[in-house]
């Protein structure tokens, strides 16, 4: 079957067609007739469409629909529709969503309104929860140091606001709580400042209210006239001294001012100071008035008319008003509440306020004065709760009181005054010359004075000088200006009762002295009676006398007042001189016990010591110790312990000093130009067997280019210079030349760390090995513990060098300036000459002209730098590498450590950047333009992770509200 | 003489009276009763066109479906144009069956294949091959032949409401009807070896 389109249009195909469908118009039947009469194709056309319209028909009643297919169609269409809901994809949602607007827009009505108001709501609703916590969390992270300013100006603002309504507690305490987080707010300690002072000023003017009521007050009490005045007599008795005191007492009440804080603020305690006047006390007993404020008597003396021996006793007393007890006051107190007083000695003591009462010496007998505060102007009298009080400004007379003080005798005091000082002074004899001109000045003498002389010359001594008593004190201060003063004491013995005590006595014996005479003339007794009385006529005689010397030397001793003087010259005790002792001691540890001793021995002889002591024994396991003794002059002592001390090592070497005073004084105050000599030095020394293992071993091996042999021979011999001691050594030449010597070294290990430098330089250091045994317990840098060092000196052969790794690799490139071959031959020419191996050399021409040499050169590192720099000035550097393959160790610098420098020499190269010409820019333009490209892609992207998730969410909604819609709909349809 | 057999015209099966405007409109607005209107008026029409394209019964029937389905998705809001629309997305929903089956058969492998695909043992085992020779026959001719003969022969339906169907004047249809039946009649074998 061959295609047959295009198909050819034939009007017969659409007329017999047309026929065999019974279409046929009336003009075609008749043309379709009239061709199938006359033309057989036409006819055969005509079969052929009619077999083909039959197997048509045919054909298409197979597979014509069934009579149920609407109702196959309806079903299958409501199941996809169902299906469809159910596969509801997030683009559709959007187009149904997208429709939903449009048609909103479209047909705009109060649903839509409503629905757009909800979802803005809604999204509103959704935005705002995060918004709140956003500003939540940033609320909360505001600092502390502002939430609490913030706080603080609402209690600054609460403060003001007390302060303006006039509540100036809660003001200040508000300011204060401020002020106590922040000491430095200006704000809150303006208004505390302000509250403050409104406070003051309140409180000042309530006081002053106060006060005035308070006087008023009693002032009105005051001017009342007296009900009766109660007598009262107080009677108190102490040994023979009475005290009467009649009180005229009115019982007045007196309440105290109102109990007002402020007012007792403003009302300060005018305490009342009683004085007393009374002969004969010494002005020394008492102190002077201290703290006592300017006083002002308020009450003057009132004269007792009755009082028997003229005494006065004048209370006036202003009562001081106290916290505590406002309306009372503690002398008045005491005065009124009599009863307890004892004796007059307790009334003076109870009147007196202690540390102000002074004394006046012109008035005889006993004044009680009262004084008040002048500052204050009002007093008022108080009083106790069971006591009446005396009103102000009346005397409380004393009508036998004083009779009792005045009954002492008029005697006079017999006072015994010394005084004792120590005086440093420049010089001796000026100050005790001045001493005596002082005490004749005083009307007094020197009574006597010695001195001596210290080793340095410094004088020192006592002066005893007398006084009139009466000018002790203006001496003493006069004293006091000679010099500095150490020390002093007053001391002051009162002998009046001793004194009146022995002068009656002295007037008894002298009474019975008489009796006795007179009974001696009577001269009528018997003999014995009579040599009775002599007897004791004589006791009484000697009794006589010797009060009479007694009271004559209390008389002397009351007469003038004895001053001891102690006077001594500046720097007294320092020393003129000094001599330094000093003491070595130490043990030595040594191999050979005997030889040490002995070279000891010889050392003394050397340094001209002298041996006190030497000492060597066996002890009973065949070791050896020595003892040696020397006393070593002292410019001697330096040289003679390096010697002794470089036989071994030296173990808890101890040096002791004393420093004697050696002309007087004591060593704890040297004076700088104190002279000091050195004594003879004391050296003890040990000697004991070293078998201690070493603490540290050292093993060095070294390669040396000298003479084995020679080299070995000196270290030995300046091995004992460095405190080492060779304990062993061999040396060993073999048949190839190779030489060979061993030493072994026993030295201090302090000393390694010097000796080491001394074996590293004899050659280069191969190979070191420390192995250290530092034991617990021990202290770890025991510098005096044994070390040794195992020493391997050995000389180099000369392959050796070649074959070692070079310790410095230099890598040179050079462009030539001339002819590279030339060149490369000159140097290997030089090379040759300095001495310098070469090991490799290459000559290379390439196919482009380029000449390249390449030269490998092999010397010792102190001549890299100097080759290096020959070889630079071949031409242009291309470049310079240097590795430098350095040793940890004493070789580190070695100069004879092989060096290797690789040379390149070569043409300059024609050369032209890659990245030139028209294909590398357009290269580069179009880089430029791909990554300015992919940079927006990239930006694009950014901005597509941005909007993603709302578009995703978007979607989400459309994607839900289509569902509901969906299924709203199925349910309508079902319904 | 006449020699055109005087045939009874074939019959409309669901009727000459197609859904007005207002049923279509219904139908648009979610109306269920106006959309199994819709389907009992134009799925045969539909399954017609669809067949004449697939050439397959299962598919058509499918193809009808889904374009009821977007209907009823309210692919359109046009109650006016309703048919014409359904018989757009119809075809092109055909078409897009026909393009998507795999493996896609063009027209030379069509002609140089032996047919296997229908070979079952039995009587009629000839006239099914046949049959099916003469369905692939007509799906070698242009679509808009192949349509108007399959709603013809399908169908059943009359001159005007296939030109209806189509959207083509009376003339056109009948030249597209003559010039499908005449490039069958010309393909010798199908004439030589009915059975």
């Amino acid at each position: 079957m061959k295609p047959t389109s295009p198909t050819p249009h034939d009007p017969l195909d659409e007329l017999l067609a047309a026929a065999v469908h019974g279409e046929l118009t009336a003009a075609q039947r008749v043309e379709l007739d009239a061709l199938l009469q006359h033309d057989p194709a036409a006819r055969a056309a005509h079969q052929e469409i009619q077999t083909m319209h039959d197997l048509l028909e045919k054909n298409h009643r197979e597979v014509k629909p069934d009579p149920n297919f609407e109702d196959r169609m309806i079903s299958g269409v409501r199941r996809k529709v169902r299906e469809k809901s159910q596969r509801e994809t997030a683009w559709g949602s959007a187009l149904f969503l997208w429709r939903g607007l449009v048609a909103m827009a479209r047909r705009p009505s109060w649903t839509a309104y409503v629905t757009a108001a909800a979802v803005i709501l809604i999204f509103a609703g959704i935005g705002f929860v995060p918004l709140t916590k956003e500003i939540n969390s940033a609320r909360s992270q505001v600092p502390a140091q502002d939430q609490l300013q913030i706080a603080n100006g609402g209690l600054i603002t609460k403060a003001d606001l007390y302060y303006r309504t006039g509540q100036y507690d809660q003001a200040i305490a508000a300011a204060k709580k401020v002020l106590t987080d922040d000491p430095y707010n200006a704000s809150a300690a303006k208004v505390f400042e302000k509250s403050e002072a409104a406070k003051l000023q309140f409180a000042s003017t309530a006081g002053t209210n106060a006060n005035a009521d308070g006087l008023r007050r009693i002032e009105q009490t005051w001017s009342q006239p007296t009900p009766t005045e109660n007598d009262t007599r107080l009677v108190t008795k102490s040994g023979e001294q009475s005290v009467v005191m009649d009180l005229k007492v009115p019982p007045v009440s007196v309440t105290a001012p109102p109990t007002s804080d402020l007012a007792i603020n403003a009302i300060k305690p005018c305490p009342a100071f009683i004085t007393q006047t009374q002969s004969e006390v010494s002005s020394y007993a008492m102190p002077a008035p201290v703290s006592a404020p300017p006083l002002m008597p308020v009450a003057a003396p009132v004269t007792a008319d009755d009082a028997v021996d003229k005494n006065e006793l004048a209370v006036a007393a202003a009562p001081a008003a106290t916290r505590e007890a406002p309306a009372t006051t503690a002398p008045i107190n005491a005065l009124s509440g009599a009863t307890k007083l004892k004796s007059g000695n307790d009334l003076k003591r109870v009147i007196q306020q202690p540390d102000m009462a002074y004394q006046d010496q012109e008035k005889k007998g006993v004044t009680l004065s009262g004084y008040v505060d002048a500052s204050r102007t009002y007093q008022f009298a108080g009083v106790s709760e069971n006591a009446p009080a005396a009103p102000r400004g009346t005397a409380v007379q004393s009508a036998n009181a004083a009779s009792a003080l005045a009954a002492a005798p008029q005697l006079t005091r017999k006072l015994i005054r010394d005084a004792t000082l120590d005086l440093e002074v420049k010089a001796y004899q000026p100050t005790v010359d001045t001493i005596t001109d002082l005490a004749k000045a005083d009307g007094g003498y020197l009574d006597s004075s010695n001195s001596q002389r210290g080793g340095n010359g410094k004088l020192q001594g006592a002066v005893i000088a007398k006084v009139a008593p009466d000018k002790l004190d203006a001496f003493l201060l006069k004293l006091r200006e000679l010099g500095t003063l150490k020390n002093q004491s007053v001391s002051t013995e009162d002998v009046t009762k001793d004194y009146y005590d022995t002068e009656a006595r002295l007037d008894n014996s002298r009474r019975m002295e008489t009796q006795l005479q007179e009974l001696l003339k009577r001269d009528n007794g018997k003999v014995s009676e009579l040599l009775q009385v002599e007897r004791e006529l004589g006791r009484v005689r000697g009794d006589i006398e010797q009060m009479q010397g007694q009271l004559k030397l209390y008389d002397f001793q009351v007469q003038y007042a004895t001053v001891t003087i102690s006077v001594a010259e500046k720097d007294l005790n320092k020393a003129a001189a000094y001599l330094l002792q000093e003491h070595d001691q130490f043990a030595l540890f040594v191999h050979d016990v005997e030889a040490a001793f002995s070279q000891a021995k010889a050392a003394a002889d050397t340094y001209k010591a002298q041996i006190l002591n030497a000492d060597l024994e066996h002890e009973s396991d065949s070791t050896m110790n020595a003892t040696l003794a020397f006393s070593v002059p002292p410019e001697q002592v330096d040289a003679f312990l390096a010697k002794v001390k470089g036989l071994g090592r030296v173990d808890n070497f101890t040096r002791t000093t004393n420093r004697v005073a050696n002309d007087g004084g004591d060593s704890d105050e040297p004076a700088d130009e104190t002279r000091t000599d050195k004594d003879r030095a004391q050296v003890q020394l040990t000697i004991h067997a070293d078998d201690e293992s070493p603490r540290q071993q050292t093993q060095l091996a070294i390669a040396s280019t000298a003479d084995i042999d020679t080299q070995a021979q000196q270290l030995k011999d300046g091995a004992a210079a460095s405190g080492a001691a060779v304990t062993a050594s061999s040396f060993e030449r073999e048949t190839d030349g190779t030489e060979t010597a061993t030493l072994t070294f026993r030295l201090p290990l302090a000393k390694v760390g010097d000796f080491m430098p001394v074996l590293e330089k004899l050659g280069r250091v191969e190979s070191l090995a420390v192995h250290r045994d530092d034991q617990p317990g021990q202290a770890a840098a025991d510098a005096n513990a044994p070390a040794e060092i195992d020493l391997r000196l050995h000389n180099v052969a000369a392959a050796s060098f070649e074959n070692e790794p070079p310790r410095q690799a230099t890598q040179l490139a050079v462009i030539s300036t001339g002819n590279v071959d030339v060149q490369a031959q000159q140097v290997k020419g030089d090379a040759l000459k300095a001495g310098v191996t070469v090991t490799s050399s290459t000559f290379n021409r390439s196919p482009d002209g380029v000449e390249q040499a390449a030269l490998t050169f092999r010397l010792p590192l102190a001549q890299a730098a100097g080759f290096t720099a020959d070889l630079e000035k071949l031409g242009k550097i291309e470049s310079l590498a240097i590795q430098r393959n350095d040793v940890p160790g004493p070789n580190s610098t070695d100069p004879n450590a092989p060096a290797e420098i690789s040379l390149t020499l070569h043409d300059e190269p024609a050369i032209v950047a890659e990245n030139r010409g028209f294909w590398p820019t357009m290269r580069h333009l179009f880089g430029g333009g791909v990554t300015a490209f992919l940079h927006s892609v990239e930006t694009i992207g950014v901005l597509a992770a941005f909007l993603a998730p709302w578009l995703a969410a978007g979607f989400g909604v459309a994607f839900l509200t289509r569902r509901a819609y969906v299924a709203y709909r199925l349910r309508k349809t079902a319904a | 003489m006449t020699l055109v057999s005087a045939r009874e015209p074939a019959q409309d099966v669901v009727g000459t009276s197609l859904p007005d405007r207002a049923t279509c409109a219904a139908a648009l607005a979610g109306d269920e009763a106006a959309f199994e209107t819709l389907i009992r008026a134009y799925g045969r029409r539909l399954y017609a066109i669809a067949f004449a394209i697939v050439q397959d019964v299962a598919e058509a029937e499918d193809v009808v479906q889904d374009t009821f389905l977007k209907l009823h998705q309210g692919r359109t809001r046009d109650a006016n144009n309703v048919p014409a629309w359904l018989m757009t997305v119809a075809r092109n929903a055909a078409r897009d069956r026909l393009r998507r089956r795999k493996p896609q058969a063009t027209e030379e492998t069509f002609h140089a294949l032996p047919d296997h695909g229908v070979a079952r043992p039995g009587a009629d085992l000839q006239k099914r091959e046949y049959h099916a020779r003469l369905r692939r026959a007509l799906g070698s001719l242009p679509e808009e032949h192949r349509t108007a003969l399959t709603l013809r022969y399908l169908e059943g339906l009359d001159y005007r409401a296939i030109a209806q169907t189509m959207g083509v004047t009376d003339g056109a249809l009948r030249g597209l009807l003559g010039r499908g039946l005449g490039a069958l009649r010309r393909m010798p074998a199908l004439l030589e070896e009915r059975p």
